[in-house]
């Protein structure tokens, strides 16, 4: 009997051990298929280059106005002008990021990115709501 | 969430209170399945894109009692089909399965990070903690999990979880001695 139970608890850890890693493709490799997911790929890519390289204003540039960006593990929702203000506090204390594969949905003027995130030892699901607005993309929302 | 370790340790708890040793190992691996199965929403958090705010998504459906009714319906019409379908030892299973896979959604509801447990879904996908959460939530991923926060993880369940299970096992344990012993002195 133990010789089974052993056997198949090896086998759960093993399973569990896959599953757990998740997605890891890079964003950067990530073969968008059309123009405009080009254009959301370079958004995200400038966000993930942003947070590593400490640039707030960069990231602020890519923030709509009317934004509400989730933050913390309490999950608050911050307009943009909040976040702008904490902003450099929380990249000077948060260590530095990497997006995986996206998955994009456009409709005409807004899409919806659903990417995985590796901060540290983090790894979760970030959904960020995009906006179009005078040909240029916009970080509209986002939310784990 | 507690770790697979803390929802397993719980598991063997119940069973060893339910069984009174004469239950089968099918018994056995069917209550660590009930108790961790739950977490198997996080395969469409990890691969599928499924945020864990959805009504799929980590803590959602599958963390709720409904789903624990509906999983502990099918373990006992699959494997307690013999012992008749309604008569009270099988109402014994149903419920036995039942409160075991709510548990990890109640356990669950006292960690203090990650989202809230959906424990009124599928009527709702609120999501709900209790007043107060002293488990440390564990990280998703292994890696996470073999870091210092996984230590700090496990200390709070050895606080919280594996001691309390130990006393309540030691309590089961001497409450069937008390009761075989004026028996076996006959």
């Amino acid at each position: 009997m133990a010789k089974f139970m052993l056997k198949h608890l090896i086998l759960a850890i093993v399973i569990t051990t896959t599953l757990s890693c998740g997605q890891t493709e890079p964003l950067a490799l990530y073969e968008p298929e059309s123009v405009q997911e080009q254009a959301l790929k370079t958004v995200l890519l400038d966000l993930q280059d942003g947070v590593n390289t400490r640039d707030s204003k960069k990231i602020e540039n890519l923030i709509h106005e009317d934004a509400s960006i989730m933050t913390g593990r309490d999950r608050k929702i911050l307009s943009k002008a909040e976040y702008i203000k904490i902003l450099p506090k929380r990249l000077a204390d948060n260590s530095p990021i990497a997006l995986g594969k996206p998955k994009m949905a456009i409709s005409d003027d807004s899409a919806e990115v659903k990417i995985y995130m590796t901060r540290g030892n983090y790894n979760g699901l970030i959904v960020y709501n995009m906006r179009l607005e005078d040909n240029k993309w916009y970080i509209q929302s986002w939310k784990y | 969430m507690p770790t697979i370790i803390a929802h397993s340790v719980v598991a063997a708890t119940a069973a060893g209170g339910f069984s009174s040793g004469r239950e089968s190992l099918k018994f056995w691996i069917l209550s660590i399945v009930c108790s961790s199965l739950p977490d198997a929403d996080v395969i469409g958090y990890r691969w599928l894109y499924i945020p864990s705010y959805e009504f799929f998504g980590h803590r959602g459906f599958f963390h709720s009692p409904f789903f624990a009714a509906l999983l502990s319906l099918l373990i006992v019409c699959i494997f307690y089909r013999g012992k008749g379908i309604f008569s009270k030892k099988w109402w014994k299973y149903f419920l036995y399965f039942f409160v075991l896979t709510a548990s990890h959604g109640l356990l669950d509801a006292f960690t203090n990070g990650g989202n809230g447990i959906a424990l009124l879904s599928p009527i709702t996908n609120e999501r709900y903690f209790f007043p107060w959460t002293p488990i440390e939530v564990s990280p998703l991923s292994i890696k996470g999990f073999l870091s210092q926060r996984g230590l700090t993880v496990l200390l709070s369940e050895l606080v919280w979880i594996w001691v309390p299970c130990l006393l309540i096992a030691i309590l089961i344990k001497i409450k069937r001695n008390g009761r075989v012993s004026p028996s076996s002195q006959t």
